[in-house]
């Protein structure tokens, strides 16, 4: 079986639609299960991935080469190391840019690595637009379409839904504004939560965020389950 | 006739220059050369930036560092050009000596036995961003009505060239016929400059390797950026058909 190293790709062409709170649920993910991760921030006006993981997490400016250099030349590092990049809406286009004019696709290939594109759908023309083109740009990327229900409530219902590329999705269900509220919390670590909840943190807020950590974690890990069965010779 | 037959063979000295300097001559020398590389042409090369040599710093195997005004150089050149088993022959004409050599080249009879067929001559003029550089097109078509004339626009610095109104450069371009245009495109500054600091040829640096073959570590990135450029150049020296040229094939 071959070593597999999966790089996540989170990103949207527009803001506030929670590509922060994937990137970190996943970063957390890695962490509650004993593994680490390394993950890229590229939004450096306001790094809230990179400040919530210090040790994991660099913050690198796509403007500039070296910041290019920064993540380009570690996500292609076949370690094993599951790698999360939380992609500004705004350098959207530049990253993409740089992935053609590196030959990145084709090296990532070459090396085992697994580059998945997260993708926030928030049902919007321009959404369902880009995640097109995306799709006919690079044919053999995998895109995982998120559907974060606290951002677009009810996406799943409107005909826009059907018109992103198909494929897998994730769901992450509307959190409640007090659970909401907790988490953002500076400071506030969901693995940690999950590993040893605060002892004077009110039990419905724990089981409320137990609930719905549990949901998302749960896909995560049939996401990666499905890769592995994939990945494995001699199946039937 | 001169047929296919008689062509096969046929020397292909290349000269690369331009009479201003700092327009990256040698930049379109090195990709020259790498592009002969991944196409099986073997190529040598003359460097005639004397001493020194920038183009035998990056390609020290195939270049030789020579003086084009003096006549034992000259000698070493030309009158290798026929007996030589490697036909295409990559000029670097030191900074601001375009119209000088050619000028040498005239007056040892060169310039007339490519009048006859017995070269086939390409010249690539490297332009620089400014109107100058259509003056030097013009005190320079006279000296090549028999060579395949290449104007070339080099971005790689990020040249940007400003005040070349359609209109004026097509003024220039009709006096001379056989002239075509190339443009290299713009390489990332810090791609560059490593390549620079490694002293290799573009391919190398692209392969991971040091100047001696052994793994080196440059970064990713730098090197994707560096493929990317080459396989543009490769684009255009395919368009103008480069390698049909200095085959006889056209």
């Amino acid at each position: 079986m071959k070593n597999r190293t999966l790089v996540f790709i989170v990103c949207s062409p527009t803001g506030r639609v929670g590509k922060t709170v994937v990137a970190r649920l996943l970063g957390d993910y890695f962490l509650l299960s004993g593994r680490t991760f390394v993950g890229f921030d590229t939004d450096t006006h306001e790094p809230s991935f990179a400040a919530r993981f210090p040790q994991e997490v660099v913050v690198s400016d796509l403007n500039t080469i070296q910041g290019q250099m920064a993540l380009i030349d570690p996500l292609l590092v076949p370690d094993g190391v599951p790698k999360i990049v939380d992609l500004w809406h705004r350098s959207l286009e530049g990253f993409f840019t740089l992935l053609d004019h590196t030959g990145f696709i084709a090296e990532a290939r070459r090396l085992a690595i697994e580059p998945v594109l997260l993708y926030l759908a928030d049902g919007s023309p321009r959404s369902v637009e880009t995640a097109g083109h995306l799709a006919a740009r690079y044919p053999d990327l995998q895109i995982v379409l998120v559907n974060n229900e606290g951002t677009a409530p009810g996406l799943e219902e409107r005909e826009e839904f059907d018109r992103y590329p198909t494929g897998r999705s994730f769901k992450i269900a509307a959190l409640d504004p007090v659970l909401r509220q907790t988490i953002e919390e500076p400071g506030f670590s969901l693995s940690r939560f999950m590993l040893m909840p605060p002892a004077n943190m009110s039990i419905v807020v724990r089981a409320g965020l137990r609930e719905w950590l549990w949901r998302v974690f749960s896909q995560f890990k049939s996401f990666e389950l499905r890769m592995t069965l994939e990945e494995t010779e001699h199946l039937g | 006739m001169v047929g296919s037959v008689a062509r096969f063979g046929w020397p292909v000295p290349i000269m690369v220059g331009a009479d201003k300097g700092g327009v990256g001559k040698t930049t379109v020398a090195r990709a020259l050369l790498d592009y002969f590389a991944s196409n099986n042409v073997i190529a040598r090369a003359f460097d005639t930036e004397h001493p020194r040599g920038t183009l035998h710093r990056f390609h020290p195997d195939v270049t030789e560092v020579v003086d084009i005004t003096q006549t034992p150089d000259q000698m070493r050149i030309l009158d290798t050009l026929n007996t030589s088993q490697v036909k295409v022959t990559v000029l670097d004409t030191r900074a601001g000596a375009l119209t000088t050599s050619l000028a040498a080249l005239r007056d040892v009879g060169f310039l007339d036995a490519v009048k006859r067929g017995e070269f086939n001559f390409m010249l690539f003029h490297i332009l620089g961003p400014s109107l100058a550089s259509l003056g030097e097109i013009a005190e320079t078509a006279p000296f090549v009505s028999d060579a395949n004339y290449f104007l070339v626009r080099n971005y790689v610095n990020d040249s940007t060239f400003f005040d070349w109104d359609p209109a004026t450069l097509q003024t220039y371009f009709g006096k001379v016929k056989n002239a075509s245009e190339v443009a290299i495109p713009k390489l990332n500054a810090m791609a560059y400059e490593q390549v620079d600091l490694a002293g290799t040829p573009w391919s190398t640096f692209v392969a991971n390797k040091a100047a001696g073959g052994e793994p080196a570590q440059h970064s990713f990135t730098l090197r994707g950026y560096v493929r990317t450029w080459q396989s543009k150049n490769a684009e255009e020296f395919n368009r103008i058909r480069l390698l049909d040229l200095i085959n006889g094939r056209i």
